[in-house]
């Protein structure tokens, strides 16, 4: 058992090294002026290029501001329709529900450039290109499908005894909701909003082509970089996007565990 | 075959004690009955035993030797599981063919012992059912075969019944006791259920609160339960308080002859069933404050005086309640324990 | 029915399906054969605390275009791994190391996968094996079985379906994801969703029924691997309920 424990170390820890370092590395990138070949460490350090991101003509902060909004409004979106959805999918039987089910899976497994290009006509005719409502729009649709698959589960596991039981003990509707429903419900609204965060705030191809260009986020500021290989940019981007991404996700912890404490005191 | 000797056997889990020193020997081929409440430290007692947990200290002897640091797979004690364990994606043979083949045995003897033992469970022909599609006493019975057929010396019953209907339950256990002479291994049953235990085993050992209290025949358990514990699990137990004077207990019912040292301060246990009622008139008498009819035994609470009152059962369903009666016990029937401070 | 007729008589397009599948392919099976490993070694980890499980599902949020970045900044001809090389006096010089970006090989593309789904297939097939594992292991064990015969006779059977689920999600997703092969893939192969772009924003309008056309076909391929998808998710449930454990 020893043996295994430890070759089972060896090969957790090697992942788990393979997962993090390539991210320090990048940390290094960022502090990084000139790194020639075929040196393995950099020959000047400066804070210059993290300097140049958050420089007022950059637009760094418009694209912050603009991604974080959508990454909101697109999680606040996502759960208005996903929570009933789910609440119909994964408690009432009806007919065809199975093809529903499955129906809303469809975005998470095609293509995303695929299911944009289609959306794009629609959008043109609706005259939602270019606006921020209309790229919230098409992130939903992303959101949606894993938002859907996750409350149905859940409400599939906690079944309808717990809102029966505050029925009948003669709560409200807005009662049964607040105090019963969305407790239990919490975990996994917490999942499916930090995923729709997450999705929507990484998003490239959806915003360009909906956004037409005007929108401007943190995905479409970084692309270029990338591109012209301005690889010490780029890596600043990523820092600012894996920190907001995680930040985001400690918030989202952070409040449900307060909600937990000052409401119920005991983890449901 | 084996016997199996348990040594000051300990286990913790962090911080919390899960069992303290228990040492038990259990004799070839008998069946003894692990008795004692959930969460007493039973089921880890067995795991030991089957080697899948280890004893933070204490040592385990199957036939005089020590297997404290054997894996599971060298020792020839089987658990059936309370949940059974079946496993989901293999038939019922497959099943049962698990350990036989997990032993490298052959083929073809594979087949035969496969086929042999589940006639003996009567599920011929089930061989190629899945577990979702048996009954619950059919996958007892499967989990039954799958560990007898490798001819264990020792079988572990992990609250074998408790997931049977009481219709099924009685029939089971005649089933596993008839399975346990024909066969002849150690079997080891753990329960909570004293009936159970009594039921289906030639000597019961109590464990209360992570210790070992009392290892004797049912009866001896149930009529001279050792320490006021056992007798508090036992239930039915009124306990009324005196002296031991002289190889006599004195107190307010009477004098009865016991076997213990003298003292100052004890504590008389008398069961429910030890009381008898009359009509009043002869002998002390009570008050019936309180009656349960539960169709062959009626439950009585009769008031002895201001602090003392009886709970006791009887076959009679004739007093009622407010009704003064007499109350007669049984001379034999009290056991006597040292008084402790927190009691009455 | 003319634009299909012209797309789907290009040799072209098949080409970029069948290096599309490929890329596909060998990034869903590494990526799942490497995950269940770790899965595996999560499991025998004694005692495995908080942090380290969170810092190895990191790349879970690490965006694909981060991940970009970290490829091209390791495997790139001036990467980390070609001045490892001169070090190690492997290469004379940066163009001696293997193109392993923009390369025909996909290696870039693929490795971008690699990083993003093994914790991915890690952490759900680890889910399944925590559900059953404890239980199973003990019955197993109890009956005389071996590690060995535990894991290829009781716990791969009973991952089965996880394992097919997540090989089709992962599969999918290399399958249709665009903006990697658009940023790390070799100029001259393009993948089906990027040929589909390609198309679409061509000057030339016309273009964008070719672009459709790909598409349609991405989506009918898609398609068929969710309905694949959801028997395996149901197959997944009916083991689940039947095992009563």
């Amino acid at each position: 058992m020893t043996k295994g424990g430890r070759l089972s170390a060896l090969i957790f820890y090697s992942f788990l090294a393979a997962s993090v370092a390539p991210l320090l590395s990048l940390l290094v990138l960022t502090v990084t002026a000139a790194w020639p070949y075929p040196r393995l460490s950099p020959s000047v350090l400066s804070w210059r290029y993290i300097a140049t991101v958050f420089a007022p003509n950059r637009q760094t902060a418009e694209a912050l501001g603009n991604s974080v909004l959508i990454a909101v409004l697109t999680t606040l979106l996502t759960l208005l329709i996903a929570v009933p959805a789910a609440k119909a999918l994964g408690l009432y039987r009806f007919r065809g529900r199975a093809t529903v089910k499955l129906l809303a899976l469809m975005p998470l497994m095609v293509p995303s450039i695929t299911v944009t290009m289609g959306m794009h006509f629609s959008m043109i005719r609706l005259g939602l290109t270019g606006s921020i409502l209309g790229v919230v729009i098409i992130h939903t649709v992303f959101t949606l499908p894993y938002a859907i698959r996750v409350l149905t589960n859940v409400f599939e596991l906690l079944g309808e005894r717990h809102e029966v039981q505050a029925k009948m003990l003669g709560a409200s509707q807005l009662m049964v909701l607040r105090n019963v429903t969305i407790p239990l419900i919490m975990p996994g609204l917490l999942s499916a909003a930090t995923m729709s965060f997450i999705v929507s705030f990484t998003q490239y191809i959806t915003t360009f082509l909906i956004g037409g260009g005007r929108i401007l986020t943190i995905p479409l500021l970084f692309v270029p970089h990338l591109q012209s290989g301005e690889i010490q940019v780029a890596a600043v981007y990523s820092w600012l996007f894996i920190m907001t991404t995680l930040g985001a996700l400690a918030i989202t912890q952070g409040a449900v565990k307060k909600f937990y404490k000052s409401t119920y005191l005991l983890q449901p | 075959m084996a016997n199996i000797k348990l040594v000051d056997v300990c286990k913790k889990f962090g911080a919390k004690e899960t069992l303290s020193n228990i040492a038990l020997e259990i004799h070839d081929g008998e069946m003894l009955a692990l008795l004692g409440p959930s969460g007493s430290g039973k089921t880890t007692l067995l795991k030991i035993v089957a080697g899948l947990e280890q004893p933070t200290s204490g040592r385990v002897f199957f036939n005089e030797v020590d297997y404290t640091d054997a894996p599971a797979q060298k020792r020839k004690a089987i658990i059936v599981f309370q949940d059974y364990g079946l496993f989901p994606h293999m038939t019922v043979g497959q099943n049962v063919a698990f350990g036989l083949r997990a032993r490298g045995e052959e083929r073809q003897q594979i087949l035969t012992k496969v086929k042999n033992i589940l006639q003996l469970v009567q599920l011929s022909g089930r061989e190629s059912s899945l577990p979702a599609e048996l009954s619950g006493g059919e996958k007892q019975r499967v989990a039954l075969a799958r560990a007898c057929v490798v001819e264990p010396g020792v079988l572990l019953l992990d609250e074998p019944f408790s997931n049977l209907d009481t219709s099924l339950r009685l029939g089971m256990r005649e089933f596993v006791a008839a399975l346990q002479k024909k066969l002849k291994f150690t079997c080891v049953l753990v329960t909570h259920d004293k009936e159970e235990a009594f039921m289906m085993s030639e000597r019961v050992a109590v464990i209360l609160d992570n210790r070992l209290e009392q290892v004797a025949p049912p009866e001896i358990i149930y009529r001279k339960p050792a320490t006021k514990k056992v007798a508090d699990f036992m239930g039915d137990a009124n306990y009324v308080p005196g002296k031991v004077i002289s190889g006599k207990f004195v107190c307010e019912l009477g004098v009865m002859p016991v076997n213990e040292p003298d003292t100052d301060a004890a504590l008389g246990m008398f069961q429910g069933d030890q009381i008898s009622l009359g009509r009043a008139g002869t002998g002390f008498s009570g008050t019936v404050t309180a009656r349960k009819f539960a169709g062959k035994l009626t439950y009585y609470t009769v008031a002895m005086g201001p602090h003392l009152s009886f709970k006791v059962t009887s076959v009679t369903s004739d007093f009622l309640v407010g009704e003064t009666v007499s109350v007669a016990v049984a001379p034999s029937g009290v056991n006597v324990y040292p008084l402790a401070e927190e009691s009455p | 029915m003319r634009y299909y007729r012209e797309v789907l008589g290009e040799t072209s397009f098949f080409i970029s399906l069948l290096y599309t599948v490929y890329v596909a392919l060998v990034a869903t099976v590494v990526s799942n054969l490497l995950g269940i490993v770790g899965a595996f070694a999560m499991l025998g980890l004694k005692r495995e605390s908080k942090w380290p499980k969170f810092f190895y599902q990191l790349p879970l949020v690490v965006p694909h275009l981060v991940v970009v970045i970290l490829v091209f900044h390791l495997f790139s001809q001036t990467g980390l791994f070609s001045r490892l090389a001169w070090r190690l006096r492997l290469v004379a010089e940066a163009n001696d190391f293997p193109l392993l970006v923009f390369d025909p090989g996909a290696v870039g593309v693929i490795l971008v996968y690699l990083y993003k789904q093994i914790p991915f297939v890690s952490m759900i097939v680890f889910g399944t094996l925590g559900s059953i594992s404890k239980s199973f292991a003990e019955v197993a064990y109890n009956l005389g079985a071996s590690r060995a015969m535990l894991i290829s006779q009781v716990f791969l059977p009973l991952l089965r379906p996880t394992i097919l689920s997540v090989f089709l999600m992962t599969f999918t997703f290399s399958f249709g994801a665009f903006e990697v092969p658009f940023l790390l893939g070799s100029p001259a192969w393009n993948m089906l969703p990027v040929k589909a772009y390609v198309y679409y924003t061509n000057v030339d309008l016309t273009y964008r029924a070719q672009a459709m056309v790909v598409n349609v076909m991405i989506t009918v391929i898609s398609i068929g691997l969710v309905v694949a998808y959801s028997h395996a998710a149901h197959l997944r449930q009916r083991m689940g309920n039947g095992g009563d454990i």
